[in-house]
């Protein structure tokens, strides 16, 4: 029986989507060391994050046969789901909101993302060697950029809300967000280009 | 929404900032519109979903693996699998495994006639890809992988090789837990509620005592135990208790049934002689006084003559005293005896008396007194009620 370890990203969840315990558990190892940090820094706390991991891989074995497999981009698609889902938890823990009840309709209107149909292709390996440059790349953005990034990314808050927390009008904020990841992808070509 | 807003849209969908009507609307745009050039929207997609590489790498609990083992195991398959064949397969040129596609080395055979369909794209002006971007051909993996393990530097090494480095044991173990074929052989699994015996053996974390400690195991029998009879006394104490307050309520009962039943025999007897001197010929009726201002109301003795005993009767329309003790007394001669002491309750009631009159004795005055009157020489507010009876021995 060959293992399952050499199969791509695409192909374990091919056979995920088939109910492949197996292949499920060697995504896992691949992408919970990618995961987990991700949780831990949304959530921002450790508990948590476990349940949301173990929420996230038994969603991803319940829903993997809705990924298109069109598209070879597994690692952005299971790193939007993680992010996605661990900001509805925030949100739902929040005191101040009010979210439906979690369903499967629920979960592919904001859980699941839509990726663009011209994404390419990425798993955790190629993902894992951009892990400098885009180290790199983020540092290079100036400090309100950086922290308009964190506060959509990481902390989940809508373009408005970002405006509210910052005092400062939603255009303004779209413009941050727009020139920010702009600046982002150009310094993350230019470093590569250099190497 | 139209093509500039969903142009403007995209770097906020992209970082997932959108609130959810806008997520909605720009999700639903851009899949009912397929002319949408979005490639732009999958470069920022692919960017954002790099952020999490500035973190820190950590690695989970690997009880975090058993815990999904375990639920994927209750979810019993409800979602039915699809078949890896009969997943849409992707559009040719992409049809090579993720592997096979990006798996040209720039340093040692990176072709450029292999160019494949995504290649041709980065050309499409707007934002490069940085993936694959024909500026950046270093960031593609080598093919054989598995012959030449690539080290790679950084935090994400661990990734890389947890993913290879996986222990025969390991598969074994997750053999046995998702019920996969090891050596060609498949695992019977029962198809039972519990999970098969085994899968708690292997995850003491999941396992049903928590612990492989024969010690610990022992405690934890001793402890059972010992909860065991305790609440095996205190539920027999519970039903001792519940039985005899039960019993206890029915022998209070019996005795109250006794006594009424008593009372009804009694009351039946004197009904038997009531009857029987009201049948009789010997019947002599004395009415006494009345009450002042009481016309309703009457006193009478229902009396054998010839067995000098019979009933007082009275009928009160009201309470007398209060329903205080009334005396009943013969006066024969300046002699008092007394007959009966009975209450003055209201309506109408029967007493058995006797009579004992002396046989010289021709005249008998009744009197009724209050409770407190010692004799029928009391004061005259003791008296209630009076009658004369001029005995008659012969009845006649």
């Amino acid at each position: 029986m060959s293992s399952r370890s050499s199969f791509s990203d695409y192909e374990l969840l091919k056979k995920v989507a088939g109910k492949d315990k197996k292949a499920l558990e060697t995504l896992y190892s691949r992408y919970s060391p990618a995961v987990f940090p991700l949780l831990k820094k949304i959530l921002k706390n450790d508990r948590m994050a476990e349940e949301a991991l173990v929420d996230i891989f038994v969603l991803i074995w319940r829903r993997a046969a809705s990924f298109n497999f069109k598209n070879e981009n597994i690692y952005s698609w299971i790193i939007a789901i993680a992010r996605n889902k661990a900001i509805d938890i925030v949100r739902r823990t929040s005191e101040n909101e009010s979210i439906k009840e979690y369903s499967d309709e629920y979960e592919d209107k904001y859980i699941l993302p839509v990726l663009s149909s011209s994404i390419m292709a990425m798993d955790i390996k190629t993902a894992a060697e951009l892990q400098p440059n885009i180290i790199d790349a983020f540092n290079n953005l100036t400090d309100a950029q950086k922290y308009v990034i964190e506060l959509a990314y990481f902390d989940g808050l809508t373009e408005g809300e970002i405006a509210d927390r910052l005092n400062i009008p939603l255009p303004t904020v779209q413009s941050k967000i727009n020139v920010a990841l702009s600046g982002l992808n150009e310094f993350l070509l230019k470093s590569r280009k250099k190497k | 929404m139209n093509r500039d807003e969903l142009n403007e849209k995209i770097y906020a969908a992209a970082l997932g900032c959108l609130d959810k009507k806008e997520l909605l609307l720009f999700n639903e745009t851009i899949l009912s519109n397929p002319d949408f050039a979005d490639k732009n929207f999958g470069i920022y997609q692919q960017l954002a979903s790099l952020l999490p590489l500035t973190l820190k790498s950590s690695e989970p609990d690997k009880s975090i693996k058993d815990r999904i083992a375990r639920k994927v195991y209750r979810l019993k398959d409800t979602t039915p699998g699809i078949a890896v064949d009969s997943v849409m397969k992707p559009d040719p040129p992409a049809a090579a495994t993720t592997t096979e596609k990006i798996s040209v080395s720039p340093k040692d055979s990176f072709l450029p006639e292999e160019k494949t369909e995504t290649e041709e794209e980065t050309q499409i002006p707007g934002p490069a890809n940085i993936i694959n971007s024909p500026e950046i051909p270093d960031l593609v993996i080598e093919q054989e992988e598995e012959k030449q393990p690539k080290r790679i530097s950084g935090r994400f090494e661990k990734i890389n090789t947890l993913a290879e480095d996986e222990t025969k044991d390991d598969i074994v173990l997750t053999q046995r837990k998702l019920d996969i074929p090891i050596r060609g052989k498949k695992i019977k699994r029962k198809h039972v509620e519990k999970p098969p015996k085994e899968y708690d053996e292997i995850s003491p974390v999941l396992s049903s005592s928590g612990s492989d400690d024969p010690e610990k195991k022992n405690k934890f029998f001793v402890i059972l135990l010992i909860l065991i009879s305790a609440v095996a006394m205190i539920g027999s104490a519970l039903v001792y208790i519940k039985f005899s307050s039960e019993n206890d309520k029915n022998i209070l009962q019996i005795n109250s049934l006794t006594t009424q039943l008593n009372k009804l025999n009694e009351e039946a007897e004197a009904d038997k002689k009531l009857l029987g001197l009201l049948e009789s010929s010997g019947l002599k009726i004395i009415s006494m006084n009345p009450l002042k201002g009481d016309s309703v109301s009457f006193v009478r003795i229902l009396l054998n003559n010839t067995l000098n005993s019979g009933f007082l009767q009275t009928n009160f329309s009201e309470p007398v005293l209060d329903n205080k003790p009334l005396k009943l007394w013969s006066v024969s001669r300046g002699e008092k005896k007394l007959i009966v002491t009975f209450s003055g309750v209201k309506g109408n009631q029967y007493h058995p008396i006797n009579l004992e009159v002396p046989a010289a004795s021709t005249e008998l005055i009744l009197v009724i007194t209050k409770n407190t009157a010692a004799d029928s020489s009391a004061s005259a507010d003791s008296l209630l009620f009076t009658a004369s009876y001029f005995y008659n021995p012969s009845g006649q």
